[in-house]
């Protein structure tokens, strides 16, 4: 069974079609891009999945049990987990903060322990916070530390990417749906990005759909690439599959490429 | 696959927080808040000042601290709902009145109800719960001013249904029934006694008062620093996150509204019990004012300052009310504002204190000076407003010394002689000073909101 079925999935803003019957599978253990020109509908397709909209029709079932429609809170504790492409971390509490107001509800203590301040709250407090320092150590140094009682608004733009990724983390995910988490990041991050969001897979035993426009980040950690254009699936395949075939080559391109199908691959990305 | 970087950021805020520190005294202060454990922060001073209330206070001074208490009480609960889980709530009194008057009902020859106070105290905060549900529910699709509307007018439909209620109709009996005692209140309300023991004087009220703020404190301070807390200020700063992140919203928004609301409640049954009496004027709106102007001045979400802004709202007022401790903080406060502020010389403090002092003293020997104080009264307001268009440092001076001349007569000439216009006149100049130098409030932190 897949962990993620998406199943002739539209959306409607009004008269705008927004996704056109999207179908498509990620399996426990995969990195599945979903890539596409500006407005063909990805950023949507992930809120669906997360909980932030109600698809117009179409299925969707996560191992096997229909999500759509649900609350974002009730997905999230099916095990989805997900950041967002305009960065939406909880300012004006401390980076550690960001990542330990997860465990409320997710704890094993209730708040009664917590002000009664038992054994079994101080150590699953200290459970919660080593789980934080863990991840936050994913990135080395960068969130290391000297940032913990930092204020997340004092964070870099590169370094809240990296936050909201591991508050992510956090929810201990089955599935982690990431929209563009190497934006705003040079191409030397971008690449270390590409090797921790490669490795995350097999250390947590979780899948990964992804939304980016780096074509060099997609190239090295997808296994399956959509790309998407007006709402629809255009072509699925490996990188090397999808970057050769004409449909998508137009889409980013315009029609008029169609008549070079020999156009290399790398001036693709937008 | 990291070396060890040092972003600009983290420069940037060790030099903001060193900034913060050399830039005035209370970032001197807030420094070493920050350091220590705030319940020793604020327990110290605190029992301090209700040693020296209890062991020298006089019945007065004794019910100034006691109102000190309810207001710390009060303002903790409302900290925590607009400060912590970050929702406007302008009906916050209407809990403080549901749970006087449930508690009133319950004890008091009014409805011949002479309930014990280990029934009648968990009956009131559970009614003042069970109001804040009654409008949290409704609520809880409503944001920011929205919400603060909403709040605001069932607030004002408890103090009408307080004033209304003396003539409930009951058709079966054909009667009506005189609930709340409509304008004249409830009378005679039983002092809470627990195991044979009631307070009997001002000293032993202040004993319960301030036992209730304390145990209140440990509560709260305990809530804040837990994983409830932490999701409150979560739903605080991104709803939509926190929801992404599997926060119950809905359930959280409910909990901060009925913990506050249990706050109010609790304090509202001790202010029955304690002034034996309770009035639809007591849930007037100026005591929503009195305890959000206490949460902003302490400092928003901050418990150490929501007590110290609720002390120093229950004590002005009462300091005022002494013409002579009055002029002493006006002067005092007003030289010490200028000193710390800094961007006005010396100079022109001194000659228009001189100017104000020797003027207002000649006028006051004369006959008739309240027309010259009114008129000043009203210029008053127009220089400040003046102020900051001057730019040429001579006339900038000129108008400076001005201002302070004007603002010694006038304070001299009307408001001193009227206390009851003076008060409000000068803690609200205060409220608009603190907001302007500190507007994150002596203990709070200060915040980023991106729009």
């Amino acid at each position: 069974m897949s962990l993620l079925m998406c199943d002739q999935l539209t959306m409607a803003f009004g008269g705008l079609q927004v996704l056109r019957g999207l179908s498509f599978a990620v399996e426990p253990g995969q990195i599945v891009a979903l890539i596409g020109p500006n407005g063909a509908g990805k950023t949507t397709a992930l809120n669906l999945i997360s909980g932030l909209g109600r698809p117009t029709s179409g299925a969707i079932r996560l191992e096997g049990r229909s999500i759509a429609g649900l609350a974002p809170a009730a997905i999230s504790q099916l095990g989805v987990a997900r950041n967002f492409q305009s960065l939406r971390l909880f300012l004006n509490m401390s980076v550690l903060e960001n990542m330990t107001a997860v465990g409320y509800r997710r704890a094993r203590t209730n708040t009664l322990q917590a002000v009664l301040w038992t054994p079994a709250f101080r150590r699953d407090a200290a459970l919660w916070r080593a789980r934080a320092e863990e991840l936050l150590g994913l990135f080395g140094s960068r969130l290391g530390p000297h940032r913990y009682d930092q204020p997340a608004y004092s964070l870099s733009y590169a370094n809240r990417r990296r936050l909201e990724i591991a508050r992510a983390l956090m929810t201990r995910p089955k599935l982690l749906l990431l929209d563009e988490p190497a934006a705003g990041m040079n191409p030397h991050e971008t690449d270390e990005l590409a090797a921790l969001i490669a490795a995350l897979p097999r250390r947590f035993g979780l899948a990964i759909l992804l939304i980016e426009h780096d074509m060099g980040l997609v190239e090295r950690v997808a296994d399956q690439v959509i790309v998407l254009d007006h709402g629809a699936a255009i072509a699925v395949g490996s990188f090397a599959e999808v970057t050769a075939d004409h449909q998508v080559i137009a889409a980013y391109l315009g029609q008029s490429a169609r008549a070079a199908p020999d156009e290399p691959p790398e001036e693709e990305a937008p | 696959m990291n070396t060890p970087t040092i972003g600009h950021e983290e420069w940037a805020v060790e030099l903001e927080a060193r900034r913060d520190w050399r830039r005035d005294r209370w970032g001197w202060l807030q420094h070493q808040a920050r350091q220590a454990p705030s319940a020793a922060l604020v327990g110290l001073p605190l029992a301090l000042a209700l040693a020296l209330a209890l062991l020298f206070g006089n019945d007065y001074i004794l019910r100034v601290a006691g109102t000190a208490c309810i207001y710390g009480v009060l303002a903790m609960g409302l900290t925590l709902v607009v400060g912590q889980a970050g929702l406007l709530d302008l009906g916050y009194v209407a809990y403080f009145g549901v749970g006087a008057y449930a508690y009133a009902l319950l004890a008091s020859p009014q409805l011949g109800l002479h309930t014990p106070i280990w029934l009648a105290l968990p009956a009131a905060i559970g009614a003042a719960m069970a109001a804040g549900l009654l409008l949290g529910v409704p609520g809880l699709r409503l944001n920011d001013d929205y919400l603060g509307i909403v709040t605001l007018g069932f607030g004002q439909v408890i103090v009408l249904l307080a004033l209304k209620l003396d003539r409930l109709a009951l058709p079966w009996a054909g009667a009506t029934l005189d609930l709340t005692g409509g304008p004249n209140g409830i009378l005679g309300i039983d002092p809470p006694r627990l195991l044979g023991w009631a307070p009997a004087t001002q000293g032993h009220w202040l004993l319960v008062l301030a036992a209730t703020l304390l145990a209140v404190l440990a509560l709260a301070s305990r809530v804040v620093d837990a994983p409830l807390g932490q999701a409150w200020r979560a739903l605080r700063e991104d709803p939509l996150a926190a929801a992404a992140m599997g926060l119950p919203v809905t359930r959280l928004r409910l909990l901060a509204v009925s913990s506050g609301a249990a706050i109010a409640g609790l304090a509202g049954a001790l202010f029955a019990g304690w002034q034996g009496a309770i009035f639809p004027v007591n849930l007037d709106l100026s005591l929503l004012l009195t305890l959000y102007a206490a949460i902003l001045i302490g400092g928003l979400g901050s418990l150490p300052g929501a007590l110290v802004g609720a002390a120093l709202l229950a004590a002005l007022p009462e300091i005022l009310r002494d013409p002579a401790l009055g002029r002493a903080l006006v002067y005092g406060g007003g030289a010490l504002a200028l000193i710390l502020w800094r961007r006005w010389p010396g100079a022109a403090l001194l000659a228009a204190g001189g100017c104000g002092i020797a003027i207002a003293a000649s006028l006051a020997t004369q006959a008739d000076v309240t027309l010259a104080g009114n008129l000043a009264l009203v210029a008053l307001p127009i220089v400040l407003a003046a102020l900051p268009l001057v730019r040429r440092p001579w006339q900038r001076l000129g108008l400076q010394a001005f201002t302070l001349v004007l603002a010694t007569f006038a304070w001299e000439t009307r408001l001193a002689a009227e206390p009851g216009l003076a008060r409000p006149l000068l803690l609200g100049v205060a409220l608009i000073a603190m907001l302007i130098v500190r507007p994150h409030g002596l203990f709070g932190r200060q915040r980023v909101t991106v729009v």
